[in-house]
């Protein structure tokens, strides 16, 4: 099979690699048909993620036809359309079983880097290092599910693949920070980061009753679509004190809820804080970014909570813990247990009320990958996701 | 292993501070006297940093102690293990998981050297020498064979054995089987020591490593995975 493989920071390739094979009785193999890019790839290629190994597959938000499936598998045969949660689950460990799916105790066949790094070993993704299970991803004509009765889901009829394919990651993210922020009717949400995570973002915080939400980023076009899409009051952080731009749009309160969907390779405005943040990160004395992070922590609202998507790997300096603490504020994170939501996104896409499908701003062949990857990286040409037809 | 070490938690007593005393001392304090010098001397990023790094070498001299060569050294459990057994050191490892199933099953998959084969690795095969005897073979290299006897067995809540191997330094450990509080599942927590080969220096190097913690862990990990989900995880060929 054609496969899009990381080769070393910043270098792309595609790659013929032999056809996955069924592993395990639970194990089924799809033959991909959309499979779309996403921001967590952009911290593997900057090389922010350790354990990447030259020729492993990327890709982990799809969706695609089952064209074989092992013997303990019960809910899916030849030909089914599904889409795959990117974060797997095996359904059957305790974190599984209290929904907590993206703190599966077994899905990683590799345990011990997390273990010594985090303190515990944390859950398989799909095409994310060898940390995180060294699953080959799904920019490939064929990709092996582990777990496919508790990771795959049949995609109603009635809903396009275009609108599907996002169930797969970008949805459940944003729709599960939405979830874990508390959000109360008439409450204010201030979302950082406009991709494709911030997005639905802030259509899931309408969704749970926010009053109303505050969309930033610094592209133009994304902050279009926020507002003619999203519904969101759209603030570009180049043109606008945000920290002042938030107490006038709230009465002085801060917004109720803040929910960080930018993560560990934020840009900053602030020239000293940027050169601050991207030297020691050059230098490996620490691994992220934080500007958005600080900046919701300093803004949100006293009580409030802060719900963190944006994939942090390691260490953050300048951690503004004070704030949190004199502020009483509540913080929530994870990766997105998206095998709790779906029912329920794709409910509301019958309904009409949830359209992703806009977010596939380019397709391209997989040939194209590297070029795709390069676009998407420095968002030329108003991309917001690229998707790969393989 | 001392039933108290099953109890109470001496085992993860930590070696802190390591004395520093004699000769190393005063090769401590010469050198990094020297070394402040010439790192002074020297000047810029790599004179500084040189400096900065023999100042804590005359500190530790000074101290008589050192916090660095403290987490090199052997726990106190770890001493007092090589000790009893009048070996040159001891690595003393243990690692827990809660396993979602009862007590019971738990403790019959690894009473039965046949299931937990399946799970182990590096890959072996196991042959039954009598009830309490099993002979481990490596699949990769059959001349290393372990004579594992069974010492303690408690049914669905104990297992305690020793090895004798000429191929393999000995290797002893214990496993234990108790309900997880509130939620239900098993709590398996498995207890692993041996004589490291080459005394403290093959003990440096397993910890430096994570050798045999990392084996322990990722075994109790696939043991889990097993009777959990019935499946060893997997994403070969990729790993
Ligand atoms: N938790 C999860 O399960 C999960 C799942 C998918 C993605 N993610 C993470 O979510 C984040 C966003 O993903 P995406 O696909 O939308 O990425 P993306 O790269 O398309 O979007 C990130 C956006 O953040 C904006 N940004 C950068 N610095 C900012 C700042 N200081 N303030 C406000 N906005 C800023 C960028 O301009 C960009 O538009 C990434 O970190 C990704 O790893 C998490
Ligand atoms: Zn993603
Ligand atoms: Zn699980």
């Amino acid at each position: 099979m054609r496969a899009l493989t990381w080769q070393g920071t910043n270098r792309l390739s595609v790659e013929t690699l032999p056809d996955p094979e069924l592993i395990n009785p639970r194990d089924v193999i799809v033959r991909v048909k959309l499979s779309s890019v996403c921001g967590s790839d952009l911290h593997l290629l900057d090389g922010y993620v350790p354990t990447m190994h030259a020729g492993d597959v990327l890709g982990h938000e799809f969706l695609g036809e089952v064209v074989e499936a092992g013997s303990g598998v019960t809910q899916f045969s030849r030909g089914d359309r599904v889409i795959a949660i990117s974060i797997l689950g095996c359904g059957d460990c305790q974190p599984c079983q209290r929904q907590e799916f993206s703190c599966c105790d077994n899905s990683n066949p590799n345990p011990t880097f997390t273990q010594e790094l985090y303190g515990h070993a944390c859950t398989g993704i799909f095409g994310y290092s060898h940390a995180f299970g060294g699953y080959a991803g799904s920019h490939a004509t064929y990709v092996r599910v582990p777990f496919a009765d508790v990771n795959l889901f049949k995609v109603p009829e009635g809903i396009s693949d275009e609108k599907a394919l996002f169930v797969s990651d970008a949805v459940p993210t944003g729709y599960y920070g939405a979830d874990i922020a508390d959000i109360e009717p008439g409450d204010t949400v201030a979302v950082w980061g406009c991709g494709g995570v911030g997005q639905m973002a802030i259509r899931s915080a309408y969704l749970m009753g926010a009053e109303q939400v505050i969309a930033i980023d610094r592209f133009e076009d994304r902050l279009h679509l926020a507002r003619k899409q999203g519904g969101a009051i759209g603030l570009n952080y180049t043109q606008h004190d945000i920290h002042d731009a938030l107490l006038s749009l709230t009465g002085g309160r801060g917004p109720d809820r803040c929910i960080d969907c930018v993560g560990m390779e934020a840009h900053s405005e602030h020239k000293l804080e940027d050169v601050y943040d991207r030297t020691k990160q050059m230098m490996r004395l620490q691994t992220e970014r934080g500007a958005a992070l600080r900046q919701a922590i300093h803004s949100c609202r006293k009580g409030g909570t802060v719900s963190v998507l944006g994939v942090y790997a390691g260490f953050m300096d300048k951690f503004p813990i004070g704030a949190v603490v004199n502020k009483a504020l509540t913080m929530k994170s994870g990766q997105q247990p998206g095998q709790r939501y779906v029912e329920r996104i794709f409910e509301h896409i019958q309904a009409g009320e949830l359209d992703p499908s806009y977010l596939m701003t380019h397709t391209a062949s997989l040939e194209e990958g590297p070029q795709g990857y390069a676009m998407f990286k420095h968002k030329s040409d108003d991309c917001l996701r690229v998707v790969f037809a393989p | 292993m001392s039933s108290e070490a099953r109890h109470t938690l001496s085992h993860t007593r930590k070696q802190d501070m390591a004395p520093v005393t004699g000769v190393e001392r005063w090769a401590s304090l010469g050198g990094g006297l020297w070394g402040i010098a010439g790192g002074l001397r020297k000047g810029g990023l790599m004179g500084w940093g040189q400096a900065i790094l023999s100042g804590m070498l005359v500190y530790r001299a000074i101290k008589g102690e050192c916090r660095l060569k403290g987490a090199l050294s052997a726990s106190p459990y770890e001493k007092h293990v090589a000790e009893a057994h009048h070996w040159q050191a001891a690595r003393v490892v243990s690692h827990s998981v809660t396993v979602n199933k009862p007590r019971e099953e738990l403790y019959r998959f690894w009473r039965a050297p046949d299931k937990l084969a399946e799970v182990l690795t590096p890959a072996m095969h196991s042959e039954q020498v009598d009830d309490r005897t099993t002979r481990w073979i490596l699949d990769s290299d059959p001349a290393k064979q372990l004579l594992v006897r069974l010492v303690d067995d408690r049914e669905g809540e104990f297992l305690e054995w020793v090895s004798d191997s000429e191929a393999l330094p000995p290797f002893s450990g214990w496993v234990r089987f108790q309900d997880a509080p509130g939620r239900g599942g098993t709590e398996v927590q498995c207890y692993v020591t041996y004589e490291p080969a080459k005394g403290h220096l093959g003990y440096l190097a397993d910890k430096g490593s994570g050798g045999t913690s990392h084996w322990l862990h990722r075994n109790l990990r696939r043991f889990k995975q097993k009777m959990e989900t019935g499946e060893i995880t997997a994403s070969r060929p990729f790993t």
